[in-house]
């Protein structure tokens, strides 16, 4: 049945306002930094120049550059594989029915409460080698942020910590949406609490699930912060991500042409990321159609 | 001594509005009075104070994104000594000559002003100064029988031996700022000068690579992995976690800068009165080249206050406002006579050990292209400093980067 | 089965332990280390200060700026929550359950375009905002905010919206209901709990932003609380206790919206089961 013309003009006017603001104030910047990495384009020196594909052609050759793409792909991995197994857990958890549930739902979410730059100078407060207190409490003398190996593992603590609960309250919320009646059916059937998570929990929330994936996914490849505060990228570049590379480029060496290429170089990295979330988020909902 | 403040040809009572963009000191309470008293010498000229945020980064960003706008909001910035050339060079800050005079310029530390000219015209001027220097402590020094050492090598049997003899597992030997960023290239210039070598040849092209640049650099990786002498978590210090480390009495020695004294010497620190301030370390058969930090004062090209904003920079660089801002804000100043006056002495007795820093201070390459040096070397350094590469590998490394760099320009 | 009861209780209650003590702790510490007087902040043993001190959260409180900023920052999440509801309520519905070709392409597309790395986009949205004169101001920073809150908004409630029944929905359009109709009386109400989650996302991410919070702004005018808390004085000292003391302060209004708020989705829930 094709729409009535006022039909469609109901449909307009309920997309159109959130597309129309965020394109007119998200595409700007982003039109203007394509059009930056296709300069070459350094203040100090007056060199303002166009060069094509130059800034994309020396980023190829740039070690420097895919160090930070490794950088960034594994802290992505490890920590958004934490963030998830240890929120899908601890939303298990507080969707069970306990005295104190309500309190200890908001005290979980604390972490994401704190403002990531502070979250981030207490870090390296206390993974401080010498007066930390992490170590204290362990009694070890590890170099967390001063070791190449633990550096980096040091910044996905950190970061689990801080997004843990951003992971939990998306889950929850799913998890609420989901009926008992399910539960009751399958427990009458006779399925153990393995089997009902398996066969009815995991489907039924695997939206959210994604839906979550995605948007921490696109977040920790974006790290900036929490990594720069802590070890500056260090040591020895050891944790330098994309977008550090980028803001170093940007905005210590002022090379906006680089620099603005480093971050096109991200955008399509997290794009591609993204991706496969998303296909797969629309074949879920394509499938409950 | 200059001229009278210049008058306002307009009318008396319409006033000029400059803009002071600065970042917060603890102290910077005592800079608001120096101001008011500005103002009240040149009535036609208010003062308006905005602060930037403490972080030496974000100031360079904030300056970055204005400066490249042609922003004219504000007239007077606060730098830090290492962007004045990269500044300068883009053509962001006015020219000060012949607006300060010769008489002006004259009483402040020459290693400061290097990195204010730039082809024969100065675009910034230093208002306080900074310099690296050695902590340690006098007590286990003196009871150890000790002398404050003046060479690396000594510094390094001295802390062997007490080590050895306190058996304090806790006790490191030597810290200085190794995590990566600005403060290591300060660190390890430190070591590099004081053994004759530098970053920059006098063509300005990299000298990374000859041997006495590698050999302080062996030193410093051997420090941490040879000696046992310095920790490997001397890679995630700054000045702040370096502090506290040796406030607690957990270091014989640390580098660092004279800021931390004061802060060391209250009551209720550790360390309060134990503790010495000299040169930092040089190398047998060379000198003690401190690094150089502090801020300067410029004008923004784009002001639209020009005249007001020079009065205010000559009013930074008088003798009376130099003494109160050591005295009352806690920065030394950049004026040197400061230092010989008797007040000052007295309120101040470690002046003269700061002042035998300061005459020997070797800045940062004044170089417009400081900043990106500075930004391939630092991972370089750092890795030294990790033992992830040796010396020779890594500053081979940094050194075809800056090469290629300095190819692209 | 008192016994399998009982245990189980057990069980919870450790993991919850387990689980909170992750959690707490370093904000614990944080609020340790404000109470610590300046001159032992980095000493260890011992873990808690002889003598606890109110002088680092005096201090802060009565920086000149620091309340102004806290309003800033409630106005500034306030309305950026605002505007994401208003633009991606009605946006998240039609996705969800108007069939649209082409709609979810232009969304994901929207998307894609509010997660390019911040730091690059933040010099030209601030030279944009310089040219419209709206620099240094809350609108500036609301903007920004709402760029990335409305995708956010779009995607996660239209995943929301989907869980209501087609039924549902087509007896109302039957019923001869208009788009905003059904939008009042069936989804609004139904899907309150992913409402509630969204909204308190968005209101934490933005009361927490610091990246264009701290370029878009230059006085305390506008000024918000994580900016205030980076201007903290310190060229190379850093007051660590004051620091600490801040940043509890700024963690407590947004503990309190979460304790109402989880509660209102615990009652969402029960009383808009989706079924029956």
């Amino acid at each position: 049945m094709r729409a009535s013309f006022r039909e469609r003009l109901g449909r307009f006017g309920l997309l159109g306002p959130a597309v129309a603001y965020v394109a007119s104030v998200a595409v700007m910047p982003v039109v203007f930094t394509l059009w930056l990495s296709l300069r070459k384009q350094m203040p100090i020196f007056g060199i303002s120049q166009f060069v094509g594909l130059q800034n994309y052609l020396f980023l190829m050759r740039d070690a420097r550059f895919w160090g930070a793409v490794g950088h960034t792909g594994y802290f992505v991995l490890v920590a958004v594989t934490l963030e998830l197994t240890l929120g899908l857990a601890i939303a298990l958890l507080l969707h069970q029915k306990f005295p104190g549930r309500g309190l200890a739902r908001a005290l979980v979410l604390i972490p994401w409460a704190v403002p990531s730059v502070v979250a981030a100078r207490f870090w390296e407060w206390t993974l401080n080698a010498d007066f930390g207190v992490l170590n204290f409490l362990l009694g070890t003398r590890i170099n967390w942020l001063g070791d190449p190996f633990w550096a980096m593992h040091a910044a996905i603590l950190a970061d689990v910590w801080k997004t843990t609960p951003f992971m939990v309250l998306l889950l929850l919320a799913g998890l609420q949406v989901i009926p008992e009646h399910l539960y009751r059916a399958a427990r009458i059937d006779g399925a153990n609490s393995w089997q009902a998570f398996r066969h009815i929990t995991l489907p039924l929330l695997k939206p959210i699930i994604l839906l979550a994936l995605l948007f921490r996914t696109m977040d920790a490849a974006r790290v900036f912060d929490l990594i720069y505060v802590l070890t500056g990228g260090g040591p020895g570049n050891q944790t330098e991500t994309l977008v550090i590379y980028a803001y170093n480029l940007l905005y210590r060496t002022l090379q906006f042409g680089y620099g603005s290429s480093v971050a096109v170089a991200t955008f399509f990295f997290i794009v591609l990321l993204s991706l496969a979330y998303l296909r797969e988020l629309r074949r879920t909902w394509q499938m409950r159609e | 001594m200059s001229g009278c403040p210049r008058r306002q040809v307009s009318q008396p009572d319409q006033r000029v509005t400059l803009v002071f963009k600065h970042a917060q000191h603890p102290r910077y309470a005592f800079l608001t009075e120096l101001i008011q008293r500005f103002e009240a010498e040149n009535p036609g000229i208010r003062v308006r104070e905005e602060i930037l945020p403490a972080s030496t980064d974000e100031q360079h960003q904030f300056y970055v994104i204005n400066l490249a706008a042609r922003a004219a909001d504000f007239d007077v910035l606060d730098m830090d000594v290492i962007w004045v050339p990269e500044f300068a060079r883009a053509g962001w800050l006015m020219e000060l000559t012949p607006g300060v005079t010769e008489i002006e310029r004259a009483p402040l530390f020459p290693a400061a002003l290097r990195a204010d000219w730039l082809e024969e015209k100065l675009y910034a001027v230093p208002w306080f100064v900074d310099a690296g220097v050695l902590y340690y402590r006098k007590d286990l020094l003196d009871q150890h029988g000790f002398l404050p050492p003046q060479t690396y090598p000594e510094l390094l049997e001295t802390a062997r031996s007490i080590l050895a003899a306190e058996r304090d597992p806790k006790l490191t030997g030597f810290i200085w700022q190794g995590k990566q960023y600005e403060g290591l290239v300060c660190s390890a210039l430190e070591f590099i000068r004081g053994n004759g070598g530098d970053l920059l040849r006098e063509g300005g092209r990299p000298a990374l690579t000859e041997p006495p640049t590698l050999e302080a650099l062996q030193f410093m990786s051997d420090m941490v992995r040879r000696y046992d002498v310095t920790p490997p978590l001397v890679t995630t210090l700054n000045e702040e976690a370096s502090r506290h480390i040796f406030q607690s009495g957990r270091a014989i020695f640390m580098r660092n800068w004279p800021y931390a004294w004061p802060l060391m010497q209250q009551p209720g620190s550790r360390v309060a009165g134990r503790i010495g301030m000299t040169l930092v370390p040089h190398f047998p058969g060379h000198t003690s080249r401190p690094t150089l930090g502090g801020f300067h004062v410029g004008v923004n090209a784009r002001s639209t206050h020009k005249k007001e904003a020079l009065a205010f920079v000559r009013f930074l660089l008088r003798y009376d406002v130099q003494k109160q801002i050591l005295l009352k804000v806690g920065v030394l100043p950049a004026h040197r006579q400061v230092y010989d006056d008797a007040e000052v002495r007295q309120k101040l007795p470690q002046i003269s050990e700061l002042l035998r820093s300061l005459q020997q201070v070797e800045p940062r390459p004044a170089t417009p292209y400081y900043m990106m040096i500075s930004h391939i070397l630092q991972p370089e350094l750092s890795a030294v400093v990790a033992g992830i590469r040796p010396p020779k590998q890594a500053m081979r490394s940094a050194e075809l980067q800056i090469e290629h760099l300095l190819g692209l320009l | 089965m008192q016994n399998a009861l009982i245990l189980r209780r057990l069980l919870v209650f450790a993991a919850l332990g387990l689980i909170l003590s992750f959690v707490l702790a370093p904000f614990a510490w944080q609020v340790i280390t404000a109470l610590k007087p300046t001159a032992q902040l980095a000493e260890l043993p011992p873990l808690l200060p002889a003598r606890p001190t109110w002088q680092n959260f005096g201090t802060v409180l009565g920086a000149p700026g620091f309340w102004r900023a806290c309003v800033n920052s409630a106005i500034v999440a306030s309305l950026t929550v605002l505007l994401a509801f208003a633009l991606g309520v009605p946006a998240a519905y039609a996705l969800a359950k108007l069939r649209l070709r082409g709609a979810q392409l232009v969304l994901a597309t929207l998307l894609c375009f509010s997660m390019f790395p911040a730091i690059a986009n933040v010099a030209p949205l601030y030279l944009l905002f310089i040219r419209l004169g709206i620099r240094d101001s809350a609108l500036a920073v609301v903007i920004a905010h709402s760029v990335f809150a409305i995708p956010f908004a779009i995607w996660t409630l239209t995943s929301f919206f989907k869980e209501i029944p087609d039924d549902l929905y087509r007896a109302a359009r039957v019923d001869g209901c208009s788009h905003l109709g059904i939008l009042r009386h069936v989804v609004l109400p139904l899907a309150s709990p992913g409402l509630l989650s969204v909204g308190l996302l968005v209101f934490i991410f933005s009361w927490n932003e610091f990246l264009y919070a701290l370029t878009l702004t230059a006085s305390e005018r506008s000024r918000t609380l994580p900016v205030a808390i980076a201007l903290f004085p310190g060229l190379h000292e850093i007051p660590w206790g004051e620091i600490a003391a801040a940043s509890v302060l700024a963690t407590v209004p947004t503990i309190l919206l979460m304790l109402v708020f989880q509660k209102r989705i615990v009652t969402g829930l029960t009383a808009g089961a989706v079924k029956g």
